[in-house]
């Protein structure tokens, strides 16, 4: 196989993107003027013309090493670092490239031009998750493969990738549209959570690989990032993957084509940092068991801890529930210890602190605290939620005790803005069809199964609390799950970008074993207007959550869970679990 | 009343650290228990960083001057929004005085710079301790100074809502209103008692919320400041006018500056005014300069042409002085004004009381009887009520021996030692 390594350097910024790509297709013409036909590695071959450190334009590091097994030996023994150090300190010396065996080789290795390529962007994050994105005009001979050694022995390889329209590099290249020549790979660690941490800026440069055969390198000096700000990036990168096109069977192509595995993978991994990185800090009376553990995950200010810790806590009957606080921000960890110092002595409260220093600033810290609880009832109470009843703990015991088990093993109360109309009385799919308008052709139908709420604009039609029924999903803002079935369940999936539709999965996977969601006359206020809202999920991040959710689901909801009460839930016996045919 | 053993007082502020009514009427109250058998009381009053080098911010809670049962509750960090504290050292403290104190009553006079956690932390701490609050102003129902008066047109307001508050305090969201109405509910929760020193009020909290057998009038009490006999005034027309408080805006100073500027120009002028007070500073921008160009245009007169003295403020020590100047007290209040200490004030010392026609005046000044109404808020009626007391012949003295004696301290302290057994 030919190794032609070949240094594309394409600095594009998106305002600069064209210059760029047409300044690397001039280099590339100017060195085919040149006869260069091997384009001779690289960056390491940029010294001043007669300094020690210049080099022959002949030096090919992989030819070097095939050629002189001796020197190659004594770099696997570490005994030098390359063979371009070899030739520096006695290699040009001895005139190594003009021996026969050394010709011969790059001779032999001679052959058609590595289509051109370029890396845009390259970012990786100590833990090995990676994003890379680029352009190679392969036009004629395809892009089969691509491998990136992160640590020793272990790399990334990517043989199927999503291929993307690149404008840009059209009218560069002068081509006719309808060529992907760009290329998106994401890459979760390979190893997860338990692999040893990496140094991103000492991983070799790419490798790729095309159909012919020949084989070349592109060197971008990698951009260090975070878990979850590579997985935002990624999602960035998905709305305008497409080139502008919001189709979502286009978006759809690209997330099945590994991308939305691997993000949702890094979405995992982001949940499980969080987990093993924490401080857990108790407040107030300790018992063995409580009734539950009402689950809350502080975002904004820590002022907010006290005022929705009286106002959740202060009635009767929640002095048999505890309380934990997720606080993953850390500027905000030596006020929330005031504040649960303060909850302590005002309140009498049982309080958990829970402090992730790199927590996912949504949701994910929730999840992460459900391991800590002490008792066998969860609350997943958002903060803009308060309860509209100062006795709710007292009636939400009188539920454990007096209702049938298959109506509270995971149920919801109904959720009411400020004005008093209804903002969330539990999920509901429908199926709605759209136009997608399209330059110079009839506009297209997309027919889509949309996620939906039950609300009332009205106040006055929200006045009387909805009756106990089953429900397609209830919120997470508030939901209350039996712990021993939310272990069952797996937990909230942490494949979801920013916790954003944990809550219908976790309640499809339960419909899916016979138990559906319930909503109970458990009215809250949620205040979602005015407290800091969680981190919404990106544009990129709502499409891979669809996908996430249609994909898992899809089936399941066509023909079973369309409408506000779907036949499937009405045929369900209060008191029984439901016998459900499909999913897993 | 043999039950009754130790009672904490907790006050706003020391009377001596900072103005306004309250912390008066708490201290009254505490004077008056201390010579009470069988009583044992304590007084914690809040103080803050107004009240300069006394402040001491780490200390939590201290005493006061080598007083004996007078404690400082040195207030930092504050929430002024749902008045609640952030410093849990004070609140350690504060638990750390209850279980030294173990009174069988706490009385909450006010939240404002005490907090509202603290009676919730009273009744977590000392589960069956009586507590009592006083509503001295409308802080729970309304977060824009307490005086229900709307911000948008200055005109009185009648009942919270989100949406009407939010009106008024724009910066805050509808939604925070709410919230903070839950707060202080929850709070006020663990209060027995609620008491409210005009029977006026009573309305306006129950229908905010406060439920209607936990709420009763006590009336605020004094002791006499009377510490001379009074010097018989001089026989001729009752043509001297004395207003007594603070230049805030609430308390309508400039509706007396105007009537008097309607009567000069009607070329009546043989009377004279006399302003008692200070706090300028705190009123706002229009209204600080009303006054000051009033008071300045006054300065530039001939003295023979003046009507109006601005005297600065006073203390209680002066007060008889400033009232043997004056025949009539004016009080013309474009608030509900809960009590009107003034009030009280202007009866020790047997003079009539000329008010706005609303809210804790219009309650205790019985027009035509001890004292004459105007319309809230309206120079003219002002100034036509003005031209009467100095002609109308008679009219001084028939009011002037109506007043009545106003409620003592001892009659307010019995109005709260039975409230104590019973709560």
């Amino acid at each position: 196989m030919a190794i032609r390594p070949r240094i594309v350097r394409a600095v594009i910024p998106a305002d600069e993107r064209d210059d760029a790509v047409r300044d690397d297709v001039m280099r590339e013409d100017v060195m085919r003027e040149d006869g260069d036909e091997f384009a001779h590695d690289n960056d390491l071959i940029e010294a001043p013309p007669g300094s020690d450190d210049a080099v022959d334009p002949d030096f090919d590091e992989t030819t070097y090493l095939r050629a002189f097994p001796d020197i190659a030996e004594a770099v696997r023994r570490g005994v030098l670092t390359s063979g371009l150090e070899h030739f520096r300190k006695a290699g040009r010396a001895e005139m190594r490239l003009e021996k026969a065996e050394y010709r011969a080789l790059l001779a032999a290795y001679a052959g058609p031009a590595a289509p051109q390529l370029a890396i845009d962007t390259l970012t990786i994050s100590p833990s090995g998750s990676t994003l890379m994105t680029g352009w190679s005009n392969d036009r004629f001979d395809q892009l089969t493969e691509i491998n990136l050694e992160t640590r020793p022995q272990i790399r990334h390889n990517w043989t199927a990738f999503p291929r993307l329209v690149r404008t840009d590099v059209e009218r560069t290249l002068e081509a006719p549209p309808g060529y992907r020549f760009g290329f998106l790979l994401v890459a979760a660690p390979v190893g997860g959570a338990d692999a040893p941490l990496i140094n991103p800026r000492a991983v070799n440069a790419p490798i790729f690989r095309f159909a012919s055969g020949i084989e070349t390198q592109a060197r971008r000096d990698p951009v260090v990032a975070s878990d979850a700000d590579l997985r935002d990036l990624a999602l960035a990168a998905l709305p305008t993957a497409a080139a502008g096109e919001l189709d979502p069977e286009v978006i759809y192509g690209i997330l099945d084509q590994h991308v939305g595995v691997q993000i949702a993978a890094i979405n995992r991994l982001i949940v499980e940092q969080a987990r093993v990185r924490r401080l857990i800090e108790r407040f107030g009376p300790s018992r063995g068991r409580f009734r539950g553990s009402i689950i809350t995950t502080s975002r904004g200010g820590a002022d907010q801890i006290v005022p929705r810790l009286a106002l959740a806590g202060g009635g009767p009957g929640a002095d048999e529930y505890e309380f934990i606080v997720v606080v993953t921000n850390a500027d905000q960890f030596e006020p929330a210890l005031r504040a649960a110092r303060i909850a302590e002595a005002t309140l009498g409260l049982a309080l958990t602190l829970v402090l992730q220093p790199e927590g996912d600033p949504a949701g994910t810290g929730e999840d992460a605290a459900a391991d800590i609880a002490r008792s066998d009832r969860l609350i997943f109470m958002d903060q803009a939620v308060l309860p509209r009843e100062a006795d709710w703990a007292t009636r939400h015991s009188m539920l454990l005790d007096g209702a049938p088990a298959a109506q509270t093993r995971l149920f919801g109360g109904s959720l009411y803005h400020p004005d008093g109309s209804l903002s969330h009385g539990g999920y509901y799919f429908e199926q709605e069809t759209s136009l997608q308008a399209r330059p110079h052709d009839l506009p297209r139908r997309i027919t889509a199964v949309q996620l939906k709420s039950v609300a009332h604009p009205a106040p006055s039609a929200s006045r009387s609390w909805p009756r106990a029924r089953p429900v397609t999903g209830v919120s997470a803002a508030f939901l209350s799950v039996d712990r021993a079935w939310f272990e069952v369940l797996g937990g909230f999936t942490r494949h979801y970008a920013r916790a954003a539709h944990e809550d219908i999965d976790l309640c499809l996977r339960s419909l899916s074993r016979g138990v559906p969601a319930w909503i109970h006359p458990l009215p809250m206020w949620h205040f979602e207007r005015r407290q800091p809202v969680r981190a919404e999920p990106s544009k990129g991040g709502a499409i891979l959550n669809s996908w996430l959710l249609h994909r898992q689901w899809d089936a399941m909801i066509v023909p079973d869970l369309l409408g506000p009460e779907p036949a499937l839930l009405n045929r369900t016996d209060a008191a029984a679990p439901l016998a459900v045919g499909v999913g897993s | 009343m043999s039950e009754v053993e130790k009672i904490l007082l907790i006050s706003l502020g020391h009377p001596e650290l900072v103005l306004g009514g309250s912390p008066v009427v708490c201290q009254e109250l505490f004077d008056e228990l201390r010579t009470r058998a069988g009583v044992e009381c304590t007084m914690l009053a809040a103080v803050d960083r107004d009240a300069g080098d006394v402040h001491q911010p780490k200390a939590g809670i201290t005493g006061f001057d080598g007083r004996d049962g007078v404690y400082l509750l040195h207030q930092t960090d504050h929430d002024y929004w749902l008045h609640r504290n952030n410093e849990p050292l004070l609140v350690d403290r504060f638990i750390a005085l209850l279980r030294a104190i173990e009174p069988d009553v706490v009385h909450f006079h006010h939240f404002m710079s005490i907090g509202l956690d603290l009676i919730g932390t009273v009744r977590r701490i000392l589960p069956s301790c009586r507590i009592l609050f006083t509503f001295h102003e409308f802080a729970a129902i309304c977060a824009a100074d307490g005086h229900m008066v709307r911000r948008t047109d200055r005109s009185l307001c009648d009942r919270a809502s989100p949406v009407r508050c939010h009106q008024c305090l724009p910066d805050r969201q509808p939604d925070e209103f709410l919230i903070r109405k839950m707060w202080l509910e929850r709070h006020l929760s663990h209060v027995d008692r609620f008491t409210c020193p005009s029977r006026f009020m009573i309305e306006p909290y129950v229908n905010w919320g406060i439920p209607r057998d936990r709420i009763s009038h006590v009336t605020n009490g004094q002791r006499s400041r009377v510490v001379r006999p009074m010097l018989t005034p001089p026989d001729g027309p009752r043509n001297r006018f004395g207003f007594f408080g603070l230049l805030h805006d609430d308390k309508g100073v400039t509706v007396l500056l105007r009537a008097v500027s309607l009567l000069r120009e009607t070329g009546f002028t043989q009377f004279r005014i006399d302003i008692n007070g200070g706090g300028i500073q705190h009123a706002s921008a229009p209204v600080r300069r009303e006054i000051e160009t009033f008071q300045e245009a006054e300065r530039l007169l001939p003295a023979a042409e003046r009507i109006v003295s601005f005297n600065g403020a006073y203390s209680l020590d002066q007060i008889q002085s400033r009232m043997a100047r004056v025949d009539w007290t004016i009080v013309p209040s474009v608030w509900w004004e809960i009590f009107g200490l003034v009030i009280s004030e202007a009866w020790m010392f047997g003079r009539p009381v000329i008010c706005s026609n609303v809210g804790g005046m219009a309650e205790r000044v019985t027009h035509e009887v001890d004292g004459l109404h105007f319309e809230m808020g309206d120079p003219a009626s002002l100034a036509a009520t003005i031209r009467r007391a100095c002609t109308e012949d008679g009219l001084w003295q028939r009011l002037h021996a109506a007043v009545p004696a106003p409620p003592s301290r001892a009659e307010m302290a019995d109005g709260f030692l039975a409230l104590y057994e019973a709560a």
